[in-house]
């Protein structure tokens, strides 16, 4: 016994220096002695723990343990390498032993020697990456070149879709799972170049899993050296297929928008509004005419500096608008390019508001639209000449109408009075005006015929040199009698070499319109003298016609003066029409003519003619 | 039988027209007498001479639209303007040879205009406003 005793005794201070959590305890569970590393690995802090029992030291054990300990007594030796209880407060606890009994002289049990480990903490990392990989889908797996034998975790036969228990028997057979072609060449090149030269790689492929499915792996691998010879290769495998099909999808169609883009030439660009940051593709670079490598200054200014000046406040003031919530997002505007052209930019924009409603920022896209505006511009233009045309038919038509009508009203009405009357004084009058009305109507044909040939678009190959002193003198003569009348006077300054480009039918008729008109207006107290003078302006040949007769109101009848708006006068008035008429020639020959004119005083009159 | 309506103005520049006109009111017997103008000026300023004087106003006014120097429409103008006593019995008949609607709908807008005339006159034209005249005077 004494030798028992003082043996323990020894083994006591051995054990307690023993770099293991070793305890003994007696047939009654009570503790002989414990290592320090013991006491640490169980937190124990009693002092002296000698004699007292397990469970009173550690009050936390579970109860079950003692059926293990109570076993042990029994002579049998006991070893776990891990055993989870559930403690009564809830807590798991991991425990790792190795239980021996010792035996006393006589061969009855004295009592455990006991290695006990708390490695809760490191199961639960354990736990913690098993997890993890589960989560990440994520397996390990290596390759030892030495015996060419494949080991890798459970994790890569669920990604492979193989039974759990398989392993590749050969090197070769680790490569089949790959997809062949483009896939299992990566990886057999990136094998290589890690054996040969221990280049690590990192790489996404497809493989074949035992179901037949293609799938997305990312497979990482590295290689070991041992005396400049790899011994062994190694990585992991990682199941990248629930993402990496949505980013090739995302990267198709982001792929197919690009080339949209870039086919329909639009801009796209991003403005954040908390840090000025802007994002321009190229095509908005080129829109702008702004060179992408060889700017200064933010893009933000760059864009408003290349707007046409007469834009920059309206655009402003249409962003800032819209920043406030109002208006469309579209607007309008016009780029100056190099060369003084313009390029017509038709921008969208879109705020994007956070969940704050704060507005972080602004993105949007910049059409060129110069093509659709030229030609809404000429439709537009189209439309107006259109419009006006079909104004003054309109009017010609009424104007037409009521000309008409008021003649063939007096005819009908005086032919019908003829019949009926018998008083020979009256007959003469009614046949006298018979006669006046016939005339009227036919001055009124004639009127209209000349509206409608001054309106012929065909001229140009109509037009002839003409001396215009000739043509001034030929219509004088042709009106000498009204001339006579009246007893008027003619004043020509025009130089005898002169000539104009026009249709010489409309050059009478302008002329002969131009006489009657200061004949017929001429003022009561005075005769009647015209002026025509001829000058040239930047080559061309100026004509004046100046009268001294009753003039017109131009303050009153200015506007109109040229004009069909007012009627045209049936009978004796009929320089309404006239005007308009000779206004219509003269523009048809490509010239112009304008009007000055004082009441009592007279009238001035000045063309300008085409000339080649 | 004397006729009903004592004076009428005539304001038209055509003579034909006046010339027809008054041979046709000659035989319906329609008025007394007739002064002519040949635009509205000359119509207008026997008006005022007419109300300052204290004689006799016109009972009906027949009017041309386009005239020279004062047309049928400034005619109107001046009309609603001046100040003439008992205007408002005075008849004013708008003649024009125009079916342009849009003549048409402008007179509308001049709520002195009684009625409008497309010419030439006829019988029963004058018989309407006779009978309206009437009418009003048995009222």
């Amino acid at each position: 016994m004494g030798s028992f005793f003082s043996q323990i005794k020894v083994n006591e201070s051995l054990i307690r220096d023993a770099p293991i959590p070793v305890a003994t305890l007696n047939s009654e569970c009570e503790f002989l002695s414990s290592s320090r590393m013991f006491l640490k690995e169980h937190g124990i802090t009693i002092e002296n723990i000698i004699d007292k029992n397990f469970f009173d030291v550690l009050p936390s054990f579970p109860p079950a343990f003692k059926e293990i300990l109570d076993r042990c007594l029994l002579g049998n030796s006991c070893q776990n390498e891990g055993k989870k209880y559930l403690l009564q407060d809830g807590r798991n606890v991991w425990l790792k032993w190795k239980i021996n009994p010792w035996t006393k002289e006589d061969g009855s049990v004295g009592g455990l020697v006991i290695v006990l480990e708390n490695i809760t903490d490191h199961k639960n990392i354990d736990e913690l990456v098993k997890e993890a990989q589960e989560v990440a889908r994520t397996g390990g797996w290596q390759l030892n070149l030495l015996t060419y034998k494949a080991q890798w975790t459970k994790m890569v036969n669920i990604i492979h879709e193989m039974p759990l228990d398989y392993v590749p028997q050969t090197f070769d057979e680790c490569f089949v799972h790959f997809k062949e072609g483009r896939h299992r060449d990566l990886i057999l090149k990136a094998t290589h170049e890690a054996i040969e030269n221990g280049t690590p790689w990192d790489e996404e492929v497809i493989m074949i899993t035992g179901t037949g499915k293609e799938l997305w792996i990312r497979t990482k691998g590295r290689a070991e050296f041992v005396d400049g010879k790899c011994v062994r290769i190694y990585g992991i495998c990682q199941d990248i297929d629930p993402y990496k099909r949505p980013q090739l999808a995302y990267r198709e169609a982001a792929e197919k928008l690009k080339s949209a883009i870039s086919a329909s030439n639009v801009g796209t660009w991003e403005y954040d509004l908390n840090t000025g940051h802007t994002i321009w593709d190229d095509i908005n670079f080129e829109l702008h005419d702004i060179d992408k490598e060889n700017y200064t200054g933010s893009l933000y200014r760059n864009w408003k500096k290349s707007l046409h000046p007469d834009d920059i406040k309206r655009v402003h003031n249409e962003v800032v608008s819209y920043y406030n919530g109002n208006g469309s997002g579209v607007l309008e505007y016009r780029v100056l390019l190099p060369n003084n052209s313009v390029r017509n930019i038709k921008a969208s924009v879109t705020i994007l508001t956070g969940p704050k409603n704060n507005k972080f920022r602004a993105l949007g896209i910049c059409q060129d639209i110069t093509n659709e505006k030229n030609t809404e511009i000429k439709l537009k233009k189209f439309a107006e000449i259109t419009g006006e045309q079909n104004n003054s038919l309109t009017n010609f038509a009424h104007m037409v109408s009521h000309d008409l009508r008021s003649h063939s009203t007096n005819l009908s009405v005086l032919t019908s009075l003829i019949e009926d009357e018998k008083d020979p004084e009256e007959r003469k009058q009614i046949l006298e005006m018979l006669k006046s009305a016939t005339n009227s109507l036919n001055s009124t044909v004639y009127n209209l015929n000349e509206v409608v040939q001054s309106t012929d678009t065909n001229i140009q190959s109509k037009l002839t040199q003409i001396n215009i002193l000739k043509a001034i003198t030929t219509v004088q003569n042709n009106i000498g009698t009204l001339f006579q009348e009246k007893k008027g006077i003619c004043m020509l300054d025009v130089d005898p070499d002169y000539s104009v480009h026009v249709v010489p039918a409309y050059l009478d008729s302008v002329l002969l319109n131009l006489f009657t008109n200061s004949l017929k207006y001429c003022a009561t107290t005075r005769s009647p003298i015209i002026k025509i003078c001829t000058t040239l302006i930047d080559k061309k040949v100026q004509l004046t016609f100046e009268d001294n007769g009753k003039g017109i109101d131009m303050a009153k009848f200015g506007k109109n003066i040229f004009g069909m708006n007012k009627t045209f006068h049936r009978n004796k008035d009929a320089r309404g029409v006239g005007l308009y008429i000779t206004k219509n020639q003269i523009e048809a020959m490509g010239g112009t003519i304008t009007v000055t004119s004082e009441v009592n005083v007279g009238t001035k009159f000045t063309i300008n003619f085409q000339t080649i | 039988m004397n006729p009903f309506i004592k004076k009428i103005y005539f304001v038209d520049d055509d003579p034909i027209f006046v010339f027809i006109s008054k041979k046709l009111m000659k035989e319906e017997k329609f008025t007394e007498s007739i002064a002519e103008f040949e635009h509205g000026k000359q119509a207008i300023e026997a008006l005022i001479e007419c109300d300052q004087q204290n004689e006799l106003l016109p009972t009906v006014i027949f009017l041309d639209l386009s005239m020279p120097v004062m047309s049928g429409w400034e005619f109107l103008d001046s009309f609603q303007a001046a100040p003439i006593e008992n205007k408002e019995q005075i008849k004013i008949i708008v003649m024009s040879s125009s079916i342009n609607p849009l003549e048409i709908d402008m007179i509308k807008n001049y709520p002195v205009v009684h009625d409008y005339i497309v010419k030439p006159i006829t019988p029963a034209d004058l018989n309407k406003i006779k009978v309206c005249l009437v009418n009003e005077s048995q009222a």
